[in-house]
């Protein structure tokens, strides 16, 4: 009797507490989605399906997605290892590294834009040389995703970095000394454990590429990504037209959203 | 269970892998490698959709139009960052006061026109009134316009209602009882402003009103800053930047050049400032236009 009292008590404040975080929570979810289904129910189905035949549209599509994996693959093949340093070192050089790291963040894209033209735009060294051996750093595919993983590769270099210092580090010392040396170690010990947050931070870098606009505007144009796409369309016809573009660009977002998320998480395991 | 997350993994890296392969071939995305002649060119805001949906498919080459704000245009260029076979603003002055070309075409000019919404009770006001002016001077019209610390619409408004209270004889001062802070917008949120119906009307150019369909109160030449022949009534009004550069009315003219010389480069050049598709968006060219200044090739001018 006593006990299951306090299992009714309990079941009680649990549940109190799950209906706190999802009133607090949806209205959170709310202010995300009404603009989203104002925008999505204001365009009549055929207007978005016309757009989905447009060669213009088709082509920023192949180019956004194109650009958006190359940058988040990037992005995770450099960010995992320098998230795993920065969360395994120590030191004042550790605490610098990470401020360095953020600052795409706080810089607007904008910015970002100009200051990596400063770097590699065709007046300077790097993109003289760069063009000049057929490879242009902008005006290409390869400056949209120089721009792309600027502004997006920090999600991930923040939120593995996260991962990795909330894996318990006694397993991997006794990993380390059953005799494993240290790559072993990360490949079975540390990275299945913080699988889930590297995994979370890719998908994050993948999200902000697709939808990069401000540093791919200054640095690329073209190929015409579909931010860009978007913004030509509503420069020279207005809202009307740039809207179901915009609606295209919110259905690839979410698919390849869905397809990472399957694709990462084991079902087996 | 360790070795099948592994082959997951593996599946994954392989997918997405051949998936870049499968991109990369079919859209040929990678690079320049197809040989066509490219011209690029960086223009005036105000010149994308007749370059988007006018010169573009008026030109054999494949056209790379980029669009900022003139100013920015003009500034990228100066300092390096941008590199355009043509470069094309909303105002010739800037290539004397921001770059070092040799010569430069004047192409054609705009207006400036008072855009309203028919549906809104402001909108029908303005249209009605005998004199545009007089419902925005009493305040019963929500007027938007752009900011003129930032961009030529916004001074060039303020140059608008200063000639305009000379040439009505008005009452008040335009210049000083219309506008309001209340009523600046970034140039490209004005646009939205204006179509979701959060203002009623909007000082803006003439092509932005023509290739978008809205209503616009026509404004005469005297005030509206389209005709070279009124030069210099414009010029006895200006404006103080934040930076305490002083700027004088002026025509609205747009400005093109070639800063890198090819027989595509040209051919689209020559369609671009002498084409009738400027007359279609909105645009006006004078008689005696495309005008050359300073040192033009001969094969470009005949």
């Amino acid at each position: 009797m006593l006990l299951e009292q306090s299992r009714t008590e309990s079941a009680r404040s649990r549940f109190d507490w799950l209906s706190v975080t999802l009133l607090l929570g949806g209205g959170l979810l709310c202010f995300y989605l009404l603009p989203l289904l104002s925008l999505v129910l204001s365009q009549p189905p055929g207007a978005v399906l016309g757009q989905l035949t447009d060669p213009d549209i088709v082509a920023a599509a192949t180019t956004s997605l194109t650009a958006a994996t190359v940058s988040a693959t990037i992005a995770a093949l450099f960010g995992v290892p320098l998230a795993y340093w920065l969360a395994r070192a120590d030191g004042r050089v550790q605490t610098l590294v990470t401020a360095l790291v953020a600052l795409p963040l706080v810089l607007p894209p904008i910015v970002s834009g100009m200051v990596l033209l400063t770097v590699v735009g065709p007046g300077t060294l790097l993109g003289r040389f760069a063009a000049a051996n057929g490879l242009p750093l902008t005006r290409s595919l390869v400056g949209v995703v120089l721009a792309q993983t600027f502004v997006s590769s920090p999600f991930v270099v923040v939120t593995a970095k996260t991962a990795f210092e909330s894996v318990d580090q006694s397993l991997e010392y006794a990993a380390r000394s059953l005799g494993k040396d240290r790559l072993t170690t990360f490949r079975k010990v540390t990275l299945p454990l913080s699988w889930p947050g590297i995994l979370a931070g890719i998908t994050l870098a993948f999200a902000r590429s697709i939808g990069e606009f401000g540093a791919t505007v200054m640095l690329a144009y073209y190929p015409r990504t579909m931010p860009v796409q978007i913004w030509v369309s509503f420069t020279t016809m207005g809202l009307e037209s740039a809207f179901p573009v915009a609606v295209v660009l919110l259905g690839i977002a979410v698919a390849t959203l869905v397809v990472l998320n399957v694709l990462g998480t084991n079902p087996l395991e | 269970m360790v070795g099948a997350a592994t082959t997951g993994r593996r599946s994954l890296l392989a997918g997405i892998g051949g998936a870049l392969c499968g991109l990369a071939g079919c859209t040929g995305v990678l690079g320049d490698t197809d040989g066509d002649t490219v011209v690029s060119m960086l223009a005036a805001g105000s010149l994308n959709n007749a370059i988007e949906n006018g010169l573009r498919e008026r030109v054999d080459t494949t056209l790379q139009a980029e669009v900022h704000g003139s100013a920015r245009c003009a500034r990228l260029v100066a300092s390096g960052q941008k590199d355009p076979d043509i470069l094309s603003l909303a105002d010739v002055a800037l290539f004397d006061s921001l770059l070092d070309t040799e010569w430069v075409a004047a192409f054609a000019t705009n207006a400036l026109v008072v855009a309203y919404d028919p549906e809104s009770d402001g909108g029908r006001r303005l249209a009605d009134a005998e004199r545009w002016y007089e419902p925005l001077v009493d305040g019963t019209v929500e007027l938007g316009r752009t900011d003129p610390a930032l961009d030529p619409l916004g001074y060039r408004a303020l140059f608008m209602l200063e000639l305009a209270t000379e040439y009505y004889d008005a009452d008040d001062n335009l210049r000083e009882t219309v506008p309001t802070r209340e009523q600046i917008y970034p140039e490209t949120q004005l646009v939205s402003q204006f179509e979701t119906g959060a203002v009623d009307a909007a000082i803006t150019y003439r092509n932005m009103a023509v290739e978008r369909g809205y209503d616009y109160v026509s404004l005469p030449a005297e005030i509206d800053l389209s005709d070279p022949l009124y030069a210099d009534r414009y010029a006895t009004v200006s404006y103080e930047l934040p930076d305490g550069t002083g700027i004088e009315g002026a025509p609205i003219r747009y400005g093109a050049t070639i800063r890198h010389r090819s027989p595509a480069t040209q051919a689209v050049f020559e369609t671009h400032v002498t084409g009738d598709y400027l007359v279609e968006f909105g645009f006006t060219v004078p008689e005696n236009y495309p005008r050359y200044t300073g040192n033009a090739p001969r094969t470009i001018t005949n």
